[in-house]
């Protein structure tokens, strides 16, 4: 781990994020997937609270990290332009375990697509051929991202607004397949599509490993800001930034994360 | 030459800027991002008796120039503490100080018993300022007959160096001061962090799972002096000033209007070298204007 200024490569637009270059040795060398970094956004009075990004790629001392604009401190990094400082920490958490199975299907929301394209890009390199699931609300939503990303991986993608790939969510597809081709589940998405997906899958027995989101403050571990309720005798909570954002499925209170406490 | 140096009621500090309760762990979450051992002291999240659990998620949110928070003293208890704990504290070489929470008065004591007599812990934080747990805490630091009860019981069992930390959320700040002064505290640590409550106008539901929650961060600074200022005049005790101070003039600040040490809280979070930059600023600036000790600027403003 570590603070550093990184300097900004290049930018790419893909419908409503942006796609930063970011050189970054150190925590390009140091970080697995599934792990992410804190960005401070805004430059001289900046945010108080740092963003998480999930790390979603990590080569040749740069990282890229996939931003798309929901709010404040993400339309700022959405008007960077190459040449400018980003100052961020990391590489943070607990990525993903991956030798869990030799026909991985990674199954990502929106902008969960981040940790899961590092995660394919690993595993592609250890010679595993992972099953990338991509669901959108909109077709539109990450413009030519899809297209790219389908020239390089086994990508299914899905939309709501049916306008790329099968209409509906990925989860719905993932149920339609009736001989599963996978032995391992990886995902990464908003909460409800995590509910449905543990509900799908819960039966199957699968190694399970989902990449959670909950407000930060520290990113380190120090301030218990993002805490998520875990399964145990009495209740009790993991740190989402330092005993994740990386969690087997087991390990989560999943009643307890969707509402009642 | 500047000497950084200065004397907590007792406590010899390396130098008056802290990291505040609760927002640096043990340090070693840190280690990577500052030299910790060039902090004044640190002080520990809240411990209580018994483990607990904290509040449910979300916690935080962000807010104009600040945040809120709703952690509900979530720690491992007292035994935890003492054995994983203290040692990652005291591994950086400098002063710690626990911060100590209950959810009754009995847990308030047992705490504070346990404690006495733990040379390396340099001194108590009773927390009677908690905006974050529905028992103890702030209802502990609101009233100043229940102040003065529960400082003298403390310190009945507690012979090390007791800092009592006020809630600014009072009608009277002086008034409880004097309480804790009065019950037997050393000296005074404020200001812990103002309630406070946002709500997302989409879904129409609190940003917090437990609604309201503790306002800090730069938003609070100018309160926070103020809550200083108003202390300084009527107690003759060191005090030991937090609100977010978040560069070497907010700190300061808070040495002119009478504080003897500060701690950093929420600044951490946008800049890990938040203290380290305060504590360079601080230098120059003594140097600059000829003072020797931080010591000197107490309490030395002009009105
Ligand atoms: C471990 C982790 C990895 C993430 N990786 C990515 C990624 O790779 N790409 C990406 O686009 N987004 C990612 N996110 C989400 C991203 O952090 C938020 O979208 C961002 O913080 C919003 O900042 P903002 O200032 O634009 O929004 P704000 O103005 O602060 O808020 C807008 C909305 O975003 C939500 N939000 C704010 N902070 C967070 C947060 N920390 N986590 C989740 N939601 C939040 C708010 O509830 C609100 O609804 C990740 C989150 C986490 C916890
Ligand atoms: C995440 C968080 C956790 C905190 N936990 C504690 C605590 O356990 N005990 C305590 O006395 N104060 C706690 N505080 C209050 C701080 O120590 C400090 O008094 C307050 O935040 C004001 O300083 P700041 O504006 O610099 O953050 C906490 C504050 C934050 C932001
Ligand atoms: S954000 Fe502070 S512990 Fe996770």
């Amino acid at each position: 781990m570590e603070r550093v200024l990184a300097y900004l490569q290049e930018v790419k637009y893909y419908g409503k994020a942006v796609l930063l270059s970011l050189e970054a040795p150190g925590v390009a060398a140091e970080a697995v997937p599934g792990q992410f970094v804190q960005v401070l956004c805004g430059r001289d009075s900046p945010r108080v609270l740092r963003r998480p990004f999930s790390i979603f790629s990590a080569k040749a001392g740069r990282i890229l990290l996939l931003s798309k604009v929901v709010g404040k401190g993400t339309s700022w990094l959405a008007e960077l332009k190459a040449g400018e400082q980003v100052d961020l920490i990391g590489p943070l958490g607990r990525g993903f375990a991956m030798d869990e199975g030799d026909r991985p299907a990674l199954v990502a929301g929106g902008a969960g697509i981040a940790p899961l394209h590092f995660l394919a890009e690993r595993l592609m390199e250890r010679r595993t051929e992972p099953s990338l699931y991509w669901g959108l609300d909109l077709g539109e939503e990450f413009g030519e991202l899809p297209a790219l990303l389908g020239k390089r991986f086994r990508l299914f993608m899905c939309s709501r607004d049916g306008c790329l790939g099968e209409r509906g969510t990925v989860v719905e597809a993932l149920a339609r397949e009736k001989e599963p081709e996978f032995n391992a589940v990886y995902a990464c998405g908003p909460r409800e599509m995590l509910g449905a997906l543990a509900k799908e899958i819960k039966g199957a027995n699968l190694p399970f490993q989902l990449s959670l989101e909950e407000r930060m403050a520290c990113g380190v571990g120090a301030c218990q800001g993002c805490a998520v309720p875990i399964r145990s005798a009495r209740p009790a909570y993991s740190r989402v930034c330092k005993d994740g954002p990386v969690f087997r499925f087991e390990e989560i209170d999943w009643r307890a994360y969707f509402g009642g406490s | 030459m500047v000497d950084l140096r200065v004397n907590l009621a007792g406590i010899e500090l390396p130098n008056p800027v802290l990291m505040a309760s609760g927002v640096f762990g043990t340090g070693t979450e840190y280690r990577e991002l500052l030299e910790v051992g060039r902090l004044g002291g640190i002080i520990s999240k809240a411990v209580t008796l018994e483990p607990c659990p904290g509040n449910p998620p979300p916690r935080i949110w962000e807010t104009p120039c600040g945040m809120l928070n709703s952690i509900g003293l979530q720690n491992k208890g007292l035994e935890a503490f003492l054995e994983e704990d203290l040692p990652a504290l005291l591994s950086h070489g400098i002063p710690i100080i626990a911060n100590v929470a209950g959810f009754s008065e009995e847990e308030y004591l047992e705490v504070a018993r346990r404690l006495d007599g733990i040379g390396e812990i340099r001194g108590i934080e009773l927390n009677i300022s908690c905006p974050n747990v529905a028992r103890g805490g702030i209802h502990f630091g609101a009233e100043a007959s229940s102040v003065v009860n529960l400082v003298a019981r403390v310190r009945e069992v507690y012979n090390g160096v007791l800092l009592v930390k006020l809630s600014p959320q009072v009608y009277d700040i002086g008034e409880i001061a004097r309480a804790a002064v009065e019950g037997g505290a050393d000296a005074l640590s404020l200001v812990n962090t103002f309630p406070g409550m946002a709500v997302d106008v989409e879904t129409w539901k609190p940003r917090l799972a437990s609604v309201t929650g503790g306002l800090s961060g730069p938003a609070i600074h100018p309160l926070a002096v103020r809550a200083v200022w108003e202390v300084a005049q009527v107690v003759n005790r060191p005090i030991l000033a937090m609100g977010g101070i978040s560069g070497w003039e907010q700190a300061v600040e808070m040495l002119l209007v009478g504080a003897t040490a500060v701690a950093v809280g929420t600044a951490i979070f946008t800049d890990p070298l938040t203290p380290l930059g305060i504590l360079e600023g601080l230098e120059n600036y003594l140097e600059r204007m000829g003072i020797a000790s931080p010591e000197e600027l107490k309490g030395k403003i002009r009105l």
